[in-house]
């Protein structure tokens, strides 16, 4: 992506160095190599509140994580693979937690019938979600026509009524920017592949909830020991794979919008004006009399 | 009076006409032409009887009318009632006897022959005269004379020598007007003379009037003044019109002049209008003839300029074309004019860096012996407006802060955003092809180097430049704020100290010091806080959240906190901190600045220490009747500030025009409005007027104090109180607005009105045209008017005596025919044809 010498600065022990080749920049690079070859990656957000941070939504006092190592993994892909800084940990929240707004990017999911939020708790997702929140629903109950499939469209339709033009909701088309914000894909793939598209609710130009019934999260989990927990079915690693590189492509895509929408055109928005001139003039030179 | 059937030559012609005739019937007759001979004669003897017919009808008038010599005017009328159709049948009667007279003498003798016709023809006109019974109307006249107006050119152009020692057009004219004082007695026998001289209007004078005429009318209008001649004279006879110029006319007659329109006004003056070239060739100059530019244009966006530079009486050679502004030179050209009297075209690009009104001026350098100089420059306005903001986003990382500023600028319809994202690092583990992947090469260089000027406003968003290998373009973006561009840095893991700026060229451009290698101590904080307005930012266009102070201050207490921070040594001196850190300090002490702004060079920077902004938009948005906006307002009031807006100044000044000519009021208005943008009832604002282009070395030329109304406006005349001379002026404005000053600028141009001296050259061509069309005599460069110039006669003749002498009914010309007929008859009878 970028040519040059990586020069890591860590919170709390850095020291910059100057542009060229000084004594003190040699000195001030060599000790930030130094740390750098000890603890890896060099996080670039300020604090940990800086850093990108799942909010695991939990709908109901019965609602059970059925895959909890989850985002935790798929947290760790992500930071391994791209330029985002992680916080591992999600934060549990609810509808109605104080801290929902901290968390922008919410993850819901379920393999059974999900306890639908009160009127509050609905008014407050719809609030998130237009303020410039994200929601992922992954379903891993295996069916797309099962219970917490179910489930979740009432919730979305409570949270999104179909009104007019604005659907709820709708299919996402394999050319929409969600599906090249980091890697080339074309479908959704989780731990299955038994629905072929991503379906989401569109607000203002952007997807503010995606919903896959594929399990991403049953391809993402794995046990203490770092064994997956499931196999895929029916493509097995390479699914699995692709079911991160969804996941990357998801939290990339509520980071950045459509970022990558905008490289086609970034030719055409450079060129379109032209700003420097051609015309063979030149600066008169002040040095001749 | 002598009465004249014909003139001298034709009189003569018949008399030679008789002599020739005779000889040649003499010789007809002696080789035995007989028909030859007698026609011959025939016709001789028409020539003498028509010259003894003049002295005849002469003599007649003499006997009948002793006092003719009173008369000085006759004409000729018919008494008898037949009109023109008697005078045809009387005449086709002659000839027919003519014609039936020579058939009759058939067989006789030439000479015989040819008397008795011309006696029978004699006889038959005897008897047309009896017939028609003409007469002669004798008249004692007197015409008044008619008027000749002598039209001379007094515009600046005829102030112009063509030779540096040489005499100016208006003292060739006043010579020739001397040197025709022979042709002008001449002309004033039947006509009176009538002086103008015109530019762009015509006003009387004369011969003395024109000594102290120094030629310095801005126009040369000569249709106007064609046009006001006429109608100055119109109902009276007018001789003609001698136009004297040297052709260089403006007001688009020139242009025209083949224009079907114009030859039909040329035509409609009905006088004959001569025309004078009172230049000569050999003048030199070259100038700056036309300059072709877009009134408007956009900020940031190439602006065409096409300047025509025209020569002429110059050798061939190669001269600098220099466009410039303020006093300083912006672009310059070597152009090859040719010999001759020619026009080169050189385009200039220039690309205005800011929103404004600027004065470019096209200049040549003034070449030796050069007869005008002051056409050597030619200044215009342009005014640059904005059309949108282009702003460039760059990021180390994605983040939601990065996410909101992207969401915010990408939904205001008036910026234009590239944004580029570092979206993998090189310590990212990649072990996915390339090709499946949707990254695309960080265009460095274009961004840069190639296309950096290009955009009003970068925001560098917690990025490191070390990775990134853009270290050698640091300088650029120096150099892009000095020169007018916007710039922030917004704060991260990878900003500021920690993204290695320290002694870059970038940190001179900061409002903040960094830390450097060996200074010790953290250089994040990661802590949660709330933002301390200082006493600048409750008054600063980006902080202003709300419009009162008070209501400003309560929003930001209001705001959800920030979290972490970019720990800076130090803001700069002339820095402004507009918010602090509550707890934290720099290592002078001083509360450690959050949000800091400085203006640097001609380009302003901002810089936002943290990485949390957006929380004052997303975590806001949480709590009910809060929609978040205050991060918008906070961005919107960034940008503004940052690329100078002028919808954010608190005073603004404006002329009515952006072009004036000399002596033309200058009115400005003055606008005052308060920091929450409403009119200031009252608010004193002192003008100063500077002349120069360039600003530093500007002369102040008047200063004026206004009072801005109830509505916070003023209109101020500049023009009663100086009277502004051609050159570029700037009105600065100042005013102060709760302790604040506040200036404003506006600039306009004073140019000579007209194009008068645009094209010095004289053009002998549109003289030549106008005398054509009108019938007159194009008489070029003459040193003296000729005596022989046609003017039309005074029409206007008072008739004081009269009398008819009739030729018909005199005894004489009775006998004549008779005596004519009897001689024919005799003639006749002796030859044996009776």
């Amino acid at each position: 992506m970028a040519s040059g010498s990586p020069q890591r600065y860590l919170p709390r022990v850095v020291r910059a160095p100057r542009s060229g080749p000084t004594r003190r920049r040699l000195l001030g690079g060599g000790l930030a190599a130094a740390i750098l070859a000890l603890t890896g990656k060099p996080a670039r957000a300020i604090g940990p509140g800086a850093k990108f941070r799942f909010g695991q939504l939990q709908l109901g006092a019965q609602w059970k994580n059925p895959r909890p190592s989850a985002l935790r993994r798929l947290g760790w892909e992500i930071e391994k693979r791209t330029s985002i800084d992680v916080q591992l940990e999600p934060a549990i929240v609810t509808p109605q937690s104080d801290n929902l707004h901290e968390t922008p990017f919410l993850y819901l999911t379920g393999d059974r019938e999900l306890e639908l939020p009160s009127a509050a708790g609905i008014e407050s997702l719809r609030r998130f979600l237009t303020f410039g929140g994200f929601l992922l629903i992954d379903s891993a109950e295996g069916s797309t026509d099962g219970a917490f499939d179910g489930s979740v469209r009432k919730l979305m339709s409570a949270v999104f009524p179909a009104v007019g033009a604005q659907k709820s909701l709708e299919i996402v088309a394999s050319d929409h920017v969600v599906y090249k914000s980091f890697y080339l894909l074309d479908k959704p793939l989780g731990r299955l592949a038994i629905s072929p598209a991503m379906e989401g609710i569109m607000r203002d130009g952007r997807i503010v909830a995606a919903y896959v019934s594929n399990d991403m999260g049953g391809a993402w989990t794995r046990d203490d020991f770092g064994n997956y927990d499931f196999r895929c079915e029916p493509g097995g690693e390479r699914q699995r794979e692709l079911a991160f590189r969804m996941g990357v492509n998801l939290v990339m895509y509520a980071l950045c919008l459509d970022y990558k929408a905008d490289q086609v055109h970034v030719p055409f928005i450079m060129k379109r004006r032209r700003w420097k001139p051609d015309d063979g003039a030149s600066l008169p030179d002040k040095s001749k009399p | 009076m002598n009465i004249v059937l014909f003139s001298s030559l034709v009189r003569y012609c018949l008399a030679g006409a008789f002599l020739v005739l005779m000889i040649a019937t003499v010789l007809a007759v002696r080789r035995g032409k007989g028909g030859l001979g007698a026609a011959l004669g025939v016709a001789a003897m028409l020539s003498g009887g028509a010259l003894a017919a003049e002295a005849l009808v002469a003599l007649t008038v003499r006997l009948a009318a002793p006092g003719a010599a009173d008369f000085n005017e006759y004409r000729w009328v018919m008494l008898a009632p037949w009109g023109r159709i008697g005078l045809g049948l009387g005449a086709g009667a002659v000839i027919g006897i003519v014609a039936l007279s020579w058939r009759a003498s058939r067989g006789a003798p030439a000479w015989r022959r040819a008397t008795m016709i011309g006696l029978r023809a004699g006889a038959a006109v005897g008897a047309l005269v009896v017939f028609l019974q003409p007469a002669v109307e004798l008249r004692q006249v007197a015409r008044e004379p008619n008027r000749i107006a002598i039209l001379i050119d007094d515009s600046r152009s005829m102030g112009l020598a063509e030779a540096p020692n040489g005499p100016t057009r208006i003292e060739r004219t006043r010579q020739l007007i001397e040197n025709s004082k022979a042709t002008l007695a001449t002309w004033e026998q039947n006509h009176k003379i009538d002086y103008y001289t015109f530019s762009e209007t015509v006003s009387p004078t004369s011969p003395t009037g024109l000594i102290n005429n120094t030629a310095q009318g801005k126009g040369t209008l000569i249709r106007k003044a064609l046009e006001t001649i006429r109608s100055r004279y119109e109902g009276r006879d007018l001789a003609g019109i001698v136009l004297i110029s040297d052709g260089a006319a403006t007001g688009g007659f020139v242009e025209d002049s083949g224009d079907g329109a114009v030859r039909d006004f040329l035509r409609s003056l009905d006088t004959r209008v001569h025309t004078v070239w009172a230049a000569r060739e050999g003048l030199k100059d070259v100038a700056v003839a036309k300059v072709m530019a877009d009134e408007f244009a956009f900020v940031r966006t190439v602006v065409r300029i096409d300047a025509m530079i025209r020569t002429t009486g110059m050798p061939a050679r190669q001269i600098p074309v220099t466009l410039s502004t303020d006093g300083q030179p912006l672009r310059q050209k070597l152009v090859d004019l040719p010999s001759g009297d020619r026009e080169v075209k050189v385009t200039f690009e220039v690309t205005p860096p800011r929103v404004g009104r600027y004065v470019y001026e096209v200049s040549v350098p003034v070449a030796a012996g050069e007869a005008v100089t002051t056409n050597n420059t030619r200044s215009f306005v342009v005014r640059v407006i904005r059309d949108k903001i282009r702003v460039l986003q760059v990021a180390g990382q994605p983040g939601w802060d990065v996410r909101a500023l992207r969401q915010m600028l990408k939904s205001n319809p008036n910026v234009d955003l590239i944004s580029f994202f570092i979206l993998r690092t090189q310590d990212s583990i990649s072990l996915v092809p390339n090709d499946e992947m949707s990254l695309i090469p960080f265009p460095t260089r274009e961004l840069f180097e190639q296309e950096l000027p290009s955009f009003d406003l970068i925001i560098l968003q917690n990025f490191e430049f070390l990775p990134y290998g853009i270290g050698d373009y640091l300088e650029n973006i120096r150099s892009y704020v000095d020169g007018g561009g916007g710039f922030a840095m917004l704060g991260g893991g990878a900003s500021f100290t920690s993204g290695g700026y320290f002694g870059t060229p970038v940190a001179a451009a900061l409002p903040v010091e960094l830390y450097g290698p060996f200074d010790k101590g953290a250089v994040l904080d990661t802590a949660k806080f709330a933002p301390q307005l200082t006493d600048a930012g409750t008054m600063h266009p980006v902080t202003s959240l709300r419009y009162s102070a008070g209501d400003n201050l309560a929003t930001w207490k209001a705001l959800p906190q920030l979290e972490g921070v970019n720990l800076i040594a130090a803001a700069k001196p002339e820095a402004t901190v507009l918010a602090t850190h509550p707890k934290l300090k720099t290592r002078n002490g001083k509360p450690m600045p959050v949000i800091t702004a400085m203006d640097y060079g001609k380009g302003r920077s901002l810089a936002v220490t943290t990485d949390s902004v957006w929380r004052w938009g997303f975590v806001a948005a949480a709590r009910s009747g809060d929609n978040g906006r205050q991060y918008t307002k906070f961005w919107e009031n960034a940008m503004g500030w940052l690329i100078q807006d002028p919808a954010l100044h608190n005073l603004h000044v404006d002329s009515d025009a952006v072009e004036y000519t000399p002596g033309q009021p200058v009115r400005v208005t003055v606008r005052l409005v308060g920091r929450d943008y409403q009119p200031l009832p009252g608010g004193a604002v002192a003008l100063v007027v500077k002349r120069g282009a360039d600003p530093n070395r500007a002369e102040q030329v008047a200063t004026a104090k206004v009072t801005v109304g109830d509505d916070g406006t003023v209109v101020h005349e500049l023009g009663s109180a100086v009277t502004l001379t051609p050159g570029v002026y700037r009105v600065e404005a100042k005013a102060k607005i709760a302790g604040r000053d506040v200036e404003a600028t506006d600039i306009f141009l004073v140019r000579e009105g007209g194009t008068e001296l645009d094209r010095p050259t004289g053009d002998p061509a549109t003289l030549e045209s106008i005398a054509t069309t009108t019938r007159g005599s194009s008489l070029g460069p003459i040193d003296k008017l000729p005596s022989d110039l046609e003017l039309d006669p005074p029409r206007i003749v008072r008739v004081d005596r009269r009398t008819d002498v009739e030729l018909w009914s005199r005894p004489g010309l009775l006998i004549l025919v008779i005596g004519l007929l009897g001689l024919e008859w005799l003639l006749r009878q002796r030859s044996g044809y009776l």
